[in-house]
């Protein structure tokens, strides 16, 4: 190859900005790792400026499109479960009560509370999640509710409820759909 | 940016000219498949059975324009070539790398993980900016081979375009047209990518800051290359 004098085809810094410089491309690349890869990406966010910036967990909502993409159609082996639940709420006091299911489940669900309204957040937390992570599929203050959603991760899905009166209310729920054990917090 | 254009030689303003026609080529397909467009490329593919040459054009000039870690190795290959010809031998031999790999790459179903061909294009970068800070000379005493050294990562990033166009589960029918419409869309969209590049390296190039600057784009395009390895390799860990 050739060139006219005055077209060099590199640059030649000294062997001191060279190193320098290499190092600082270096580290450059893993601080953008760790400050937005990794907590977006993963939910990994060893020195917290995820969550700081918020942008920890931010892919769940795209392995939710997955999900989605890749349940449309599902052939099993056995059939769907359909389970009801009873759980008592105390005066003036806020549980949890969820399932552990895959991800990309179709779950159909019709819940109802005898008493007051409640204060309800039916939601999903992922299993490999970044701590405190969750997704809601609805809130609000009511006496029931009927719906599906397909859970976006791995995780547990199920209702936090409030329970703000001074009386007892009884909560019921009936849930269909491929899930594992019962769980509740 | 207009009188950084009239400076350029005969040779370039016939490549410009080339590239303008390569744009009309995609717009005019691109109006034609409007609707098919807009639906997302994968489950396009997936429904695609039979040749289909204008879809495959476009989707091979999509995937290289919006390709950055392609065009961040187009970038840095072309950083210090100012002669119309160096350009065309070293686009050429980076073409004639990928196009080797992403036909019978696809045709033979050369089933490599794509994260790791991609951590390898991110290598590709990161070695093409040390080369252009001198930086194999300044450590090692001698300069690999680079038009050897072009075609080679050519090679890797066709296997990268294998790997993407494996992954739509392409219909055996008319296979071959689509595959060969894709890789002629891949080579469209490289002139169109490099005419931008080329067009802003000129302006940048006749400023007096370039001197200054270059060494400083070079190690940014270097940290860009890890991010990419990085990147890929944090995929094959997490996912």
């Amino acid at each position: 190859m050739t060139h006219a004098q005055n077209t060099p085809d590199q640059i030649a810094p000294s062997l001191k900005t060279l190193g320098v410089g290499a190092g600082f491309s270096f580290l450059a690349a893993i601080l953008a790792m760790v400050l937005f890869v990794m907590p977006a990406e993963y939910g990994v966010d060893p020195l917290g400026a995820g969550r700081l910036m918020g942008i920890t967990g931010l892919s769940a909502d795209v392995d939710a499109e997955e999900a989605v993409e890749q349940s449309r159609a599902a052939l099993r082996d056995t059939a769907p479960v359909t389970k009801d639940f009873k759980i008592f709420l105390a005066p003036q006091h806020g549980l949890e009560f969820k399932l552990n299911i895959g991800a990309g489940e179709p779950i159909h669900y019709s819940w109802k509370v005898d008493g007051q309204p409640v204060e309800y957040d039916l939601h999903g937390e992922p299993f490999d999640g970044p701590e405190g992570y969750f997704e809601s599929y609805a809130t609000g203050t009511g006496t029931g509710g009927n719906g599906w959603f397909i859970t976006p991760f791995e995780g547990t899905h199920g209702w936090y409820l409030n329970n703000q009166s001074d009386q007892l209310a009884v909560f019921t729920a009936t849930v269909t759909g491929y899930f594992e054990e019962e769980r509740s917090e | 940016m207009a009188r950084e254009l009239c400076r350029l030689d005969g040779n370039a303003r016939a490549f410009l000219g080339l590239i303008l026609v390569a744009l009309g080529v995609v717009a005019l397909v691109g109006a034609a498949l409007a609707h098919g467009v807009a639906e997302d490329d994968k489950k396009f593919l997936l429904g695609a059975s039979g040749p289909n040459i204008p879809a495959f054009l476009y989707l091979g000039a999509k995937h290289m324009v919006t390709g950055y870690d392609h065009l961040l190795f187009l970038a840095g290959v072309i950083f210090f070539l100012y002669r119309f010809r160096d350009i065309a031998i070293f686009v050429s031999l980076f073409s004639l790398g990928h196009s080797l790999t992403l036909i019978f790459g696809v045709l033979a179903g050369v089933g490599i993980d794509a994260r790791i061909i991609d951590a390898i294009i991110g290598l590709s970068v990161v070695w093409k900016a040390f080369d252009n800070l001198s930086g194999f000379e300044t450590t090692l005493g001698f300069r690999p081979n680079l038009k050897l050294t072009v075609f080679g990562f050519g090679l890797f990033h066709g296997l990268g375009l294998a790997a993407k166009l494996q992954d739509f589960g392409l219909s055996p029918d008319g296979l071959l047209t689509n595959l060969l419409s894709f890789n002629v869309g891949v080579e469209l969209g490289q002139l169109l990518a490099l005419a931008f590049i080329l067009v802003l390296m000129a302006a940048w190039r006749r400023s007096p800051s370039f001197q200054k600057t270059a060494s400083l784009a070079n190690f940014a395009l270097m940290a860009a290359g890890f991010v990419l390895i990085f990147y890929q390799l944090s995929l094959l860990y997490w996912t």
